[in-house]
């Protein structure tokens, strides 16, 4: 079987500040994540989880390498077509539910729909409702911001990021400010997302309760992506499979 | 409901400040524009007070007021139009207007026919009025004068350009601007006014049917050069504007409207800058998500948008209700339909300018800062 590679970063690196001030956040970082998969980064903080993220969805340009994403070179495009690629393939889940106060639950997810796609209204709330109701919000449609839960928020910013059927979702601690249960059924719902819709996951955590839900887990340190043989335990992940778990040094 | 709306009404806090600069700016405009314009329209109180449709003066005339002396003979020329029903004298010009202690102050004398059906005569001035006018040396003055030029009581004597005049009634609400009126008979006017009896002011029009006036005057200032004519309501007009430009208070008031604008754009587009400013995370989602910068550049601008027209809408009854208030201090607010249109129509503008001021928040916009 032939694997098919949705997403393939070569030899990325990233630097902040200069000279003395200098931070290396990613150091020739190389990888590949399968179309259809949930890939887990993990690693400590300050390893440059954040920044691989940002650089393999386009949103930080590397020093040096290359991204590779549904067979684009995304770096050589130009400014605005690197923004059309996000429009049409690309959701995003934030640290922080980064929803207007002012909108409904609806309307936010509404809004992608409308000014992304220019979706007609009416189209644009069957499709909220729809995801919404995915998401086990539909009683919960008309409500703002601060009348919702954390966890429900975080349903509604992974609604805003799948509505549009995305074929790559990127998402930075997506559980981080939830508690475990909450934080289990978000992981599940992108893990659906993946493997119901074909979509491509890659979630940064720090939190090693996700890794049973991952296809793959890559562990970067220092900027750098451990290989998966040294130093490594086995964890089982749902579909039975072992994967690699680096141990902290 | 759109989501400008939404949030404007959500964050209303945060949105009244700029909503009150604009209705602020509003205010200033209109009720300064409108104090202005019932100023300057005590100029054509004798225009706008009287029967005559058609009026013809010293060529180059560009006031009621400043009115100078004409053969009267030329009544003959507009008597000639077929159009012209009737016609008759007027005389009108500043005189001197001498106090019993001595004081002086400057008047308006206004002599005109005196019958019911004069054309000149103001129409405040009763049957009774100008019964007693017809007297020779009598004169009229308005009871809001009274004071101003020394008048103690029905009867009482002054005199003008040196000539003895008696005090035989009073009207009421006859605002005056340069001088108080001073009304009488033509025969009482001409000697105050040194005015010889072949002079006249104006000669005044009544027309068979009053949409011909427009054609008379036409045809006056088109066949005679040492005339000028005009419709009583475009000489009412021009003697307004003449008095607006020659005060340059519409300057004053252009400087003291440009300071409310200024004013109010820098509250409205600050807190449009600062409504948007406390959103960036949100926007830089969207920008995440691929959707493109205008969007969101017109999502400001449709809040700057309602915030102009919510605005000017509190603006409205405030507006009215100062105009009521001064009027009770006989202060007039002119606030004609066109008037209260610009100053919503220039505040609107500055809003929609506020916004675009308020558009620099959004280069801020970086959703690579959102992974860290
Ligand atoms: N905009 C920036 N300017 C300067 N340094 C930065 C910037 N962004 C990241 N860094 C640095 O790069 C390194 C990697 O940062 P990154 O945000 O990728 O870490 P992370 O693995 O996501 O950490 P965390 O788990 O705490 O979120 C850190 O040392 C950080 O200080
Ligand atoms: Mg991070």
């Amino acid at each position: 079987m032939r694997v098919d590679i949705a997403l393939r970063g070569e030899r990325l690196s990233r630097s902040f500040g200069q000279g003395a001030m200098q931070t290396i956040a990613l150091d020739d970082v190389s990888l590949s994540i399968e179309a259809g998969e949930l890939a887990l980064l993990m690693g400590p903080s300050g390893s440059g989880k954040s920044t691989l993220l940002a650089v393999l969805s386009g949103l930080l340009r590397p020093d040096s390498g290359r991204v590779v994403s549904l067979g684009n070179d995304l770096w050589t495009l130009n400014e605005t077509e690197r923004e059309q690629f996000r429009l049409q393939y690309c959701g995003f889940i934030f640290q922080g539910y980064n929803l207007f106060s002012a909108l409904t639950a609806r309307q936010q997810i509404e809004m992608v729909v409308r000014w992304g796609e220019g979706a007609s209204p009416r189209e644009a709330r069957r499709r909220a409702d729809e995801v919404l109701s995915l998401l086990g919000m539909s009683r919960r449609a008309h409500l703002r911001p601060v009348e919702l839960s954390g966890g429900e928020k975080q349903r509604v910013a992974i609604g805003r990021a799948l509505v549009k059927n995305p074929r790559l979702v990127f998402a930075d601690e997506p559980t981080s400010a939830l508690d475990w249960s909450h934080g289990e059924q978000v992981i599940e719902l992108l893990r659906a997302a993946a493997h119901d819709r074909g979509a491509t996951v890659l979630i940064v955590s720090h939190d090693s309760r996700t890794i049973p839900f991952a296809d793959h887990v890559y562990h970067l340190e220092d900027g750098r992506l451990q290989h998966q043989d040294e130093s490594s335990v086995a964890v089982l992940n749902h579909q039975g499979q072992l994967l690699p778990y680096p141990t902290s040094r | 409901m759109s989501y400008s709306l939404a949030t404007l009404w959500y964050e209303r806090q945060r949105y009244l400040p700029g909503v009150l600069a604009v209705a602020f700016s509003a205010l200033l405009i209109a009720l300064q524009c409108g104090l202005l314009l019932g100023l300057f329209s005590i100029t054509s109180i004798p225009i706008d007070n009287n029967s005559a449709e058609v009026w013809m003066g010293a060529p180059g005339v560009l006031s009621v007021d400043l009115g100078r002396p004409i053969r009267e003979s030329y009544t003959a020329r507009m008597a000639a139009n077929p159009e012209i029903e009737r016609c008759e004298s007027y005389v009108q010009g500043f005189a001197y207007w001498t106090k019993r202690d001595g004081a002086t102050e400057l008047c308006l004398v206004i002599g005109s026919r005196l019958s019911d059906d004069s054309l000149g005569a103001i129409n405040r001035l009763t049957p009774t009025l100008r019964d007693r006018l017809s007297e020779p040396g009598t004169i009229v003055i308005d009871r809001s004068d009274q004071e101003r030029m020394g008048v103690r009581y029905l009867g009482d004597t002054a005199e003008v350009s040196g000539l003895r005049v008696r005090v035989v009634g009073f009207t009421d609400g006859l605002k005056s601007l340069a001088g108080p009126y001073v009304f009488c008979s033509i025969a009482t006017a001409r000697p105050l006014l040194r005015l010889s009896q072949d002079q006249v002011t104006y000669v005044l029009g009544k027309c068979k049917n009053p949409k011909d006036a427009a054609v008379v005057a036409k045809r006056l200032k088109r066949d005679y050069r040492n005339i000028s004519a005009f419709t009583a309501e475009d000489f009412s007009y021009h003697s307004r504007k003449h008095w607006l430009l020659k005060t340059k208070a519409g300057i004053a008031l252009g400087y003291a409207a440009a300071l409310g604008l200024l004013v109010g754009a820098v509250v409205t587009s600050q807190t449009l800058y600062a409504a948007t400013a406390a959103s960036l995370r949100e926007f830089a989602v969207l920008r995440a998500l691929g959707i493109p910068r205008w969007r969101m550049a017109l999502l400001v601008i449709n809040q700057a948008f309602w915030v102009g027209i919510i605005g000017v809408s509190l603006a409205v009854p405030a507006v009215y209700g100062l105009a009521a208030l001064a009027d009770r201090l006989t202060v007039q607010i002119l606030l004609p339909w066109w008037l209260q249109a610009a100053a919503a129509g220039v505040t609107l503008v500055m809003a929609l300018g506020s916004g675009l001021l308020a558009l620099r928040s959004l280069r801020e916009v970086e959703p690579a800062t959102l992974l860290r």
